[in-house]
């Protein structure tokens, strides 16, 4: 039986793909949730093989739900479930680790063979996207030759701080962190935070944090 | 005084990019928490009926083959939203950079027409800000969309490369190339959305030159000033 955990707002979704998914016979859903909050503690006491997760849900979406899935080490499987077909989306998936990527504007029924894919190990994405993948990872990155303290602004940035609640973490003053920023923005080639933030998540995912 | 004026005018309209970009964003994702959730969810079940039926029956009832008329009705419309919704929904222009930006868009137009595409990255690009990544995007997705429609093109290169003041992205196909001038100056031909990469790059003090002949593909070149 492949364990299944679906997340998604939208309760007609969650009740379609469950008929169909038990319909399947070798499938079992044991646990749904309607927002990403829920999805860390239930995959933790329900270790499902696979999870399912929307992009978008209101109060945490389909990719933050991966990445805290990823963070807490655990062993499943991740199927993206996206209306949106476009790179962007498809590159936010394969660096949060994403193992596939299913398509709400694609018959359900693929989202389903979708499932049994990503369960036997395979990377589920579009063959665009995978080579995509394949050149990153040989492409030389950005300098890291960060200094230990940037390295820490940056991946509080990363989480999304503030400059002042970065600075109250590290106990500096806000001046200092600011300091920090522009060295790191130079460092890294970046003119704002969010860039900077992409390429913390870049390095990270490449191993080189 | 002059030089200032400019300068304002080009910061002004490249605000506006993004405004344009913003409520694009918008619209898809109406279209996405709407219609898009509730077919999904109507074929889902559909399906399940589908099964239901051609199981039970020895002989297939009649209401079975509407039913599968109509679930092909509803994965033909869901087909055609996911087209518009990847061709509109802008990226995160704010989070990515330029490269990472075009990179998504190679990787959405080789998914879609099967054409590959080279991206060939030329020394160290400058950082740019968020109007020149939103029109270097859309220029790009308007030249590669062309170059299948009208030209037929199956292989695309895209050049991106800097001089003392510009950055520059070259992008050409092996499609069937056009009489330029012919097409310019006939006001029924619609310039193939010519007009609007102009505009595009105009209002950021940039230009825009094309090269075709027919037999010989098309390459467009786009200057945008980057500060030294």
């Amino acid at each position: 039986m492949i364990r299944v955990f679906l997340a998604d707002d939208h309760a007609l979704v969650l009740e379609g793909l469950r008929s169909l998914i038990e319909g399947e016979g070798d499938m079992l859903v044991v646990g749904t949730a309607n927002d990403g909050d829920q999805v860390l503690d239930a995959v933790r006491q329900l270790r499902p093989d696979v999870v399912v997760l929307d992009l978008q849900m209101p109060r945490m979406g389909g990719l933050a739900c991966l990445e805290a899935i990823r963070t807490a080490g655990l062993p499943t499987k991740v199927l993206i479930l996206s209306a949106f077909y476009d790179g962007d989306t498809m590159q936010s998936a394969l660096e949060a680790e994403a193992d596939g990527f299913a398509l709400k504007t694609e018959a359900p029924q693929q989202t389903v063979a979708c499932i049994r894919q990503v369960y036997q190990g395979q990377l589920v994405f579009p063959q665009a996207a995978r080579r995509w993948l394949r050149q990153q990872r040989q492409r030389p990155g950005p300098s890291t030759d960060l200094s230990e303290r940037e390295a820490e602004v940056l991946a509080l940035v990363a989480q999304g701080l503030t400059n002042t609640q970065i600075a109250q973490r590290l106990q500096v003053s806000d001046n200092t962190v600011k300091f920090h920023l522009q060295n790191i923005y130079q460092k890294l080639g970046v003119s704002n935070r969010t860039e900077a933030a992409g390429i913390f998540f870049k390095l990270r995912r490449d191993g080189r944090p | 005084m002059v030089n200032q004026q400019t300068a304002e005018f080009h910061e002004t309209s490249g605000r506006f990019l993004a405004i344009a970009e913003r409520e694009v964003g918008r619209i898809i994702l109406d279209i996405h928490d709407g219609p898009v959730q509730n077919i999904f969810a109507a074929l889902s079940q559909l399906y399940v009926v589908q099964r239901q039926m051609a199981q039970q029956a020895d002989e297939p009832p009649e209401e079975l083959e509407r039913i599968r008329r109509s679930i092909s009705l509803l994965e033909n419309a869901l087909n055609e939203i996911r087209t518009f919704m990847g061709t509109f929904r802008p990226p995160e222009f704010e989070r990515r950079d330029l490269v990472s930006i075009l990179e998504g868009l190679l990787i959405q137009h080789e998914e879609l027409t099967g054409n590959p595409v080279d991206l060939q990255l030329d020394g160290e690009l400058p950082t740019v800000e968020l109007p020149v990544k939103i029109s270097l995007y859309r220029i790009l997705q308007e030249a590669l969309s062309n170059a299948v429609r009208h030209g037929e093109a199956d292989q695309h290169t895209v050049l991106l490369s800097r001089t003392t003041s510009a950055l520059v992205m070259e992008v050409a196909d092996n499609g069937r190339g056009f009489d330029v001038a012919a097409i310019l100056h006939n006001p029924m031909a619609g310039h193939f959305g010519i007009d609007g990469m102009r505009e595009r790059i105009g209002i950021l003090g940039g230009h825009l030159d094309i090269a075709s002949t027919p037999g010989h593909g098309t390459r467009i070149r786009v200057e945008v000033p980057v500060p030294l």
